[in-house]
C-alpha cells in the first residue's frame, strides 16, 4: 500500500489495528472451537471405546455361548422331554464346562410354557435372559423360531472388573453415565428377551490436553510474533511519515534553514510549504516596518506642508510687487510642492501607514490653529468663519493633532464649499456633560434628505476633491477616540456637525 | 410296648412300599416326534390319565434329525411318529412286535387309505399317524400362482422374493425332478428350477410367513394352516395337479412295555384323531371324520376326501436314500451359509 497522506496513515493503522483483532479473535475462537471439538471427540471417542470394550466383552461371550448354543447335545436337550433330558443332562454340563466364565454364576433354559428344563448354579440379580431363536440346526434370531429362554446370572462386579481389565484407561465410577452390557436389545448375537443390573458406571481416566497446550502455545507464540510484526510496522510508518519529518521541520525552524521539500506525505508537505511561506512573509514585514515608520514621518511631513504652501500661496496672489510671470511661477512651485506633499499624504494614508497617536491634546489650541488658516484660507471668498468659546477650563481630549487638524479642516472645507455664493460659518467650542462639543455650522445649500442617512457610508455627497478624508473617516477617527459625530442639514438652509469629544479629567 | 410299636410301624411300612414304588416307578412313555405334533399338554394328559403313564416326548425338525437321534439312541424311544419317505432307512432298527395289535387301527380308514396301508406291508406295530397334501401357499401381493404354472415358471414369479422349501431330500428331489430336465436331485438341477428367488430351506418357518417379500412355501397342508392363522393374511394354498402328492407320517411302537402299548394305540386312535385335528390340522386316516371348525382346514379336508383316488401318494425307492441325503447336504449348504 503507497502512503501519500495521513488519511493513509490512518487508514493503514487502522487496517493494522482490524488486523490484530480479526487474528487476535479469529485465534481465540479457533482456539476454543478446536478445543471444544476436540472435547467433543474425544468425548464421542471415549464414549466409543467404552462401548466398544463393553460390546467386546459381551460378544466374546456371547461368541461361547453361541457355539454351546448350536451344539447338537445342546440342541438335542432343548427338544427332548424330560425323559431324553435327564440322559442328556450330563453331556449337557460337559458342553457348559467350555464356557469357562467364572462371571457366569448360574444359568436357566426355560421353554415357551414358562417350564424351565434347566437349571444350575447360583441365580443372583444381575441376568440376562437370551431367547433362542432356530432356523433348522442355525441360530437366526431374525428368520428362527424362538421356542426357549436362556437365562444367564453373572456376578456383577467381577465382570465389571473383567471389562476394566480389557483397558487400563477404563475405571469404575459413582456419578457417570452407565453403560449397558445388552445393546440395542442384543446381547452379542442373541435378542434379549429380558435383564436387569446389567449396566455398569465406567469411565476413561482423566487425559491431559497436551495437544491442545502445544497447540495453544503454538497459536500465542505466533500471536505474539504477528503483534511485534503489527507493532514494528507501525512504529516505522509513523516514524518515517510522522515523526521523522515533523523533527526534521522542527529543527530547520530551530536553526533558521531553508526546510527542503521530500517524499513526505502531503500533509507534511503543505506544513512545510506554509512555513516558508509564513517565514517569506515575516521577513517582508519586518522590511515594511521600516517603510511605515519612513511613511509615516512622509506623511506628517506632507500634512504639515500644506498648510503653509497654501498660506503662501494666498500671499502670492497677493503680491502685485512682482511681475505676473514670476507670480506665476512662483504660485506653479506652491501647488507643485503642495501635490507632492498631498501624493506622499495619499500614498501612506492608502497603505495605513500614517501616524494615529493618541495624545492628550490641547483642543482649543489647535482649533484656533485651523480657524486662523482656514480664515486666511477663505479670506478671497464672501465666507466669514465666527468663532466662540463657552469653555473655561480642561481644553485636553486624547486625540490626535493631525487627524483633529485634517477632520476640522475638511468639515470647515465642506462648510465653505456649500457655500455658493457669499455666507458665514459659525464655530463654536462647549462643554456638554464630559464632553468637550465643537459645532460647525454653516447656512449653504445644506444636504438633501436622500443623501443625509448615507454622508458617514463614504461615498461621495458632491464633493470631488481635496483630500479624501470624507466624513466616514472623520466618523472612524472621532469615534476612535471614543467621541461622536453628528450632522444635521435642511436642504438651502444649512448644515450643523457637532463633535463630541471627551474631556480629560 | 415300645417293641409293639416298632413291629408294628415296620410292617405298615411294608404294606405302604409297593405303593410308594408304585408311584416312584409309574411307567414312563418316551416319544420321538416331529415338533407340534404333541404340544398339547391337555391332549397327552389326558393320554396319561387313560394309559396311566407318564409321557414324555422329544421334538425333531426334520427327517435327518429325526435319523440322527433314532439311530442314536433307539433305547430311549417307545413309540416314534416319522415320515413314510424314510421308513425304507427305518425299518432294519425296528423291533420285531408281531403282538402289536396297533394294526388293528387300519379297520376304521377309509378305504383309499387302507388300500395304500395294506399295500405297503407295513409291519403290525406301525399304523398311520396323520397324511397331509403337499402345495403351494403363495402371498398374493407377490406372486400369482395357478394350476397351468410349471414348478420352473413358479420359480421364475418369485425373482428374488422369499421361497421356502422343506428340509426334506426326498420332498426337495420330487420338486426337482417333476421339472422338465432333471432326474437327480443334484445341484445344477436345483438351481435350474430356483432360479434366482431367495430361497430358505426348513421346516419350520412361521418368521419367514411374515415377511412382506415373501412369496410362496412349497409346505404341507397342515403346516400351511397352521401358518395362515398365525400369519394372519390372505394367503392362498394352491394343490397342484403335477407337483402336489399325499404324504404320510408314520407311528410306530419300539417297545412292547403296556404303556408304550396303550398309548401308541391311543396317538393312533380315531378318538384322539378327532380332538386333535382341530389342533394339528393333519387329515387323521379314518373315515367319516367330523366337520372341523378351522374353515382353512375343512376346505382343505374336503379337497383331500374329494380328490383322495386322484392325487398321487409319494413313493421313494429307499435305496437311493443316502445318495439323495447327502446331495441334499451339499444343496443345503450354500443356502444356510449365505443366510448366516
Amino acid at each position: 500500500m503507497k502512503i501519500r497522506n495521513i488519511n493513509d496513515v490512518k487508514k493503514y493503522a487502522n487496517q493494522i489495528t482490524v488486523l490484530i483483532f480479526i487474528v487476535i479473535f479469529t485465534s481465540a475462537s479457533f482456539a476454543l472451537m478446536s478445543h471444544y471439538r476436540f472435547q467433543v471427540q474425544r468425548k464421542a471417542y471415549n464414549d466409543k471405546l467404552i462401548i466398544e470394550q463393553i460390546n467386546n466383552s459381551a460378544s466374546d461371550l456371547s461368541e461361547k455361548l453361541s457355539i454351546i448354543a448350536s451344539s447338537t447335545v445342546f440342541l438335542d436337550y432343548l427338544r427332548s422331554g424330560e425323559t431324553t433330558r435327564e440322559k442328556l443332562y450330563t453331556q449337557l454340563l460337559a458342553q457348559l464346562s467350555t464356557l469357562k466364565n467364572p462371571n457366569v454364576t448360574g444359568m436357566r433354559i426355560i421353554d415357551n410354557n414358562g417350564k424351565t428344563i434347566f437349571d444350575y448354579g447360583k441365580h443372583s440379580g444381575s441376568y440376562v435372559a437370551l431367547n433362542l431363536c432356530y432356523l433348522n440346526q442355525t441360530l437366526d434370531p431374525e428368520m428362527g423360531f424362538c421356542n426357549h429362554t436362556w437365562k444367564l446370572y453373572f456376578d456383577h462386579g467381577a465382570l465389571l472388573r473383567d471389562i476394566l481389565k480389557l483397558n487400563n484407561s477404563l475405571k469404575s465410577c459413582v456419578n457417570c453415565k452407565a453403560r449397558e452390557l445388552v445393546n440395542n436389545g442384543y446381547f452379542g448375537s442373541f435378542p434379549v428377551a429380558d435383564k436387569n443390573k446389567l449396566d455398569f458406571k465406567i469411565q476413561m481416566a482423566e487425559q491431559s490436553d497436551y495437544f491442545f497446550y502445544v497447540y495453544f502455545l503454538l497459536m500465542s507464540l505466533s500471536l505474539v510474533i504477528f503483534s511485534c510484526w503489527c507493532w514494528y510496522r507501525l512504529s516505522d510508518i509513523l516514524n518515517n511519515y510522522i515523526a521523522h519529518p515533523i523533527k526534521n521541520l522542527a529543527k530547520c525552524l530551530s536553526a533558521d534553514e531553508v526546510i527542503e521539500q521530500s517524499n513526505d506525505i502531503d500533509e507534511i508537505k503543505y506544513l512545510v510549504g506554509e512555513i516558508n511561506t509564513w517565514k517569506n512573509r515575516i521577513n517582508k514585514t519586518k522590511e515594511d516596518e521600516h517603510g511605515i515608520k519612513l511613511g509615516k514621518i512622509a506623511a506628517q511631513l506632507a500634512h504639515d506642508v500644506r498648510s503653509p504652501i497654501m498660506v503662501m500661496d494666498m500671499v502670492i496672489k497677493n503680491i502685485t510687487q512682482i511681475p505676473e510671470n514670476h507670480k506665476n511661477m512662483l504660485q506653479q512651485a506652491a501647488q507643485r510642492i503642495a501635490d507632492i506633499a498631498g501624493g506622499f499624504l495619499v500614498y501612506y494614508r492608502d497603505k495605513g501607514i500614517a501616524d494615529s497617536e493618541i495624545k492628550n491634546e490641547n483642543v482649543l489650541v489647535l482649533l484656533q490653529a485651523i480657524i486662523k488658516e482656514k480664515q486666511l484660507q477663505y479670506s478671497d471668498k464672501s465666507v466669514n468663519i465666527s468663532f466662540t468659546n463657552t469653555v473655561t477650563d480642561n481644553y485636553y481630549s486624547n486625540i490626535n493633532a493631525s487627524d483633529f487638524n485634517r477632520v476640522i479642516s475638511n468639515i470647515i472645507n465642506n462648510a465653505a464649499e456649500a457655500i455658493e455664493d457669499e455666507g458665514k460659518i459659525d464655530i463654536n467650542l462647549f462643554r456638554k456633560d464630559a464632553y468637550l462639543c465643537l459645532s460647525i455650522v454653516d447656512n449653504g445649500r445644506g444636504i438633501s434628505p436622500d443623501v443625509l442617512p448615507h454622508i458617514f457610508e463614504g461615498k461621495s455627497v458632491g464633493k470631488v476633491d481635496g483630500s479624501g478624508l470624507g466624513l466616514s473617516h472623520a466618523k472612524m477617527v472621532i469615534e476612535g477616540w471614543n467621541g461622536r459625530i453628528h450632522v444635521d442639514s435642511i436642504q438651502n438652509k444649512g448644515t450643523q456637525a457637532i463633535i463630541y469629544l471627551p474631556c480629560v479629567i | 410296648m415300645k417293641k409293639y410299636i416298632k413291629v408294628l410301624f415296620l410292617i405298615s411300612q411294608l404294606f405302604l412300599l409297593p405303593a410308594i414304588a408304585a408311584v416312584a416307578n409309574k411307567d414312563s412313555v418316551n416319544i420321538l416326534t416331529w415338533w407340534g405334533y404333541l404340544d398339547y399338554p391337555e391332549v397327552i394328559q389326558k393320554i396319561e390319565q387313560d394309559c396311566d403313564v407318564k409321557i414324555t416326548h422329544d421334538n425333531y425338525y426334520s427327517n435327518e434329525e429325526f435319523l440322527r437321534r433314532w439311530q442314536g439312541h433307539k433305547e430311549y424311544y417307545d413309540v416314534i411318529i416319522f415320515s413314510d419317505t424314510i421308513y425304507g432307512v427305518v425299518k432294519p432298527n425296528l423291533p420285531d412286535l408281531s403282538k402289536s395289535t396297533l394294526w388293528q387301527q387300519s379297520a376304521e380308514y377309509h378305504p383309499v387309505i387302507k388300500s395304500h396301508y395294506l399295500s405297503k406291508h407295513y409291519p403290525h406295530n406301525v399304523v398311520y399317524f396323520v397324511h397331509a397334501m403337499t402345495g403351494f401357499l403363495w402371498n398374493p401381493e407377490n406372486i400369482k400362482i395357478n394350476e397351468n404354472d410349471s414348478i420352473v415358471s413358479i420359480f421364475k414369479k418369485a425373482n428374488g422374493k422369499l421361497v421356502v422349501l422343506m428340509d426334506d431330500p426326498v420332498e426337495a428331489k420330487k420338486l426337482v425332478t417333476s421339472a422338465e430336465n432333471g432326474d437327480q436331485l443334484t445341484i445344477a438341477n436345483f438351481n435350474r428350477v430356483i432360479q434366482d428367488a431367495n430361497v430358505y430351506v426348513t421346516n419350520n418357518y412361521s418368521q419367514i410367513y411374515k415377511k412382506p417379500n415373501f412369496a410362496f412355501s412349497y409346505s404341507w397342508s397342515g403346516e400351511a394352516v397352521i401358518d395362515l392363522m398365525a400369519a394372519n393374511k390372505e394367503y392362498k394354498f394352491l394343490v397342484h395337479p403335477k407337483l402336489s402328492y399325499v404324504t404320510s407320517d408314520l407311528l410306530a411302537q419300539t417297545s412292547t412295555s403296556r404303556g408304550a402299548t396303550c398309548v401308541a394305540k391311543e396317538l393312533a386312535g380315531k378318538k384322539l384323531a378327532t380332538e386333535m385335528q382341530e389342533n394339528m390340522f393333519y387329515f387323521a386316516p379314518y373315515k367319516n371324520m367330523p366337520v372341523s371348525k378351522n374353515r382353512y382346514y375343512d376346505a382343505m379336508h374336503r379337497n383331500f376326501i374329494a380328490n383322495l383316488s386322484m392325487i398321487p401318494w409319494l413313493e421313494y425307492d429307499k435305496s437311493q436314500f443316502d445318495i439323495d441325503n447327502r446331495n441334499w447336504q451339499l444343496i443345503k449348504l450354500p443356502l444356510n451359509t449365505k443366510k448366516t
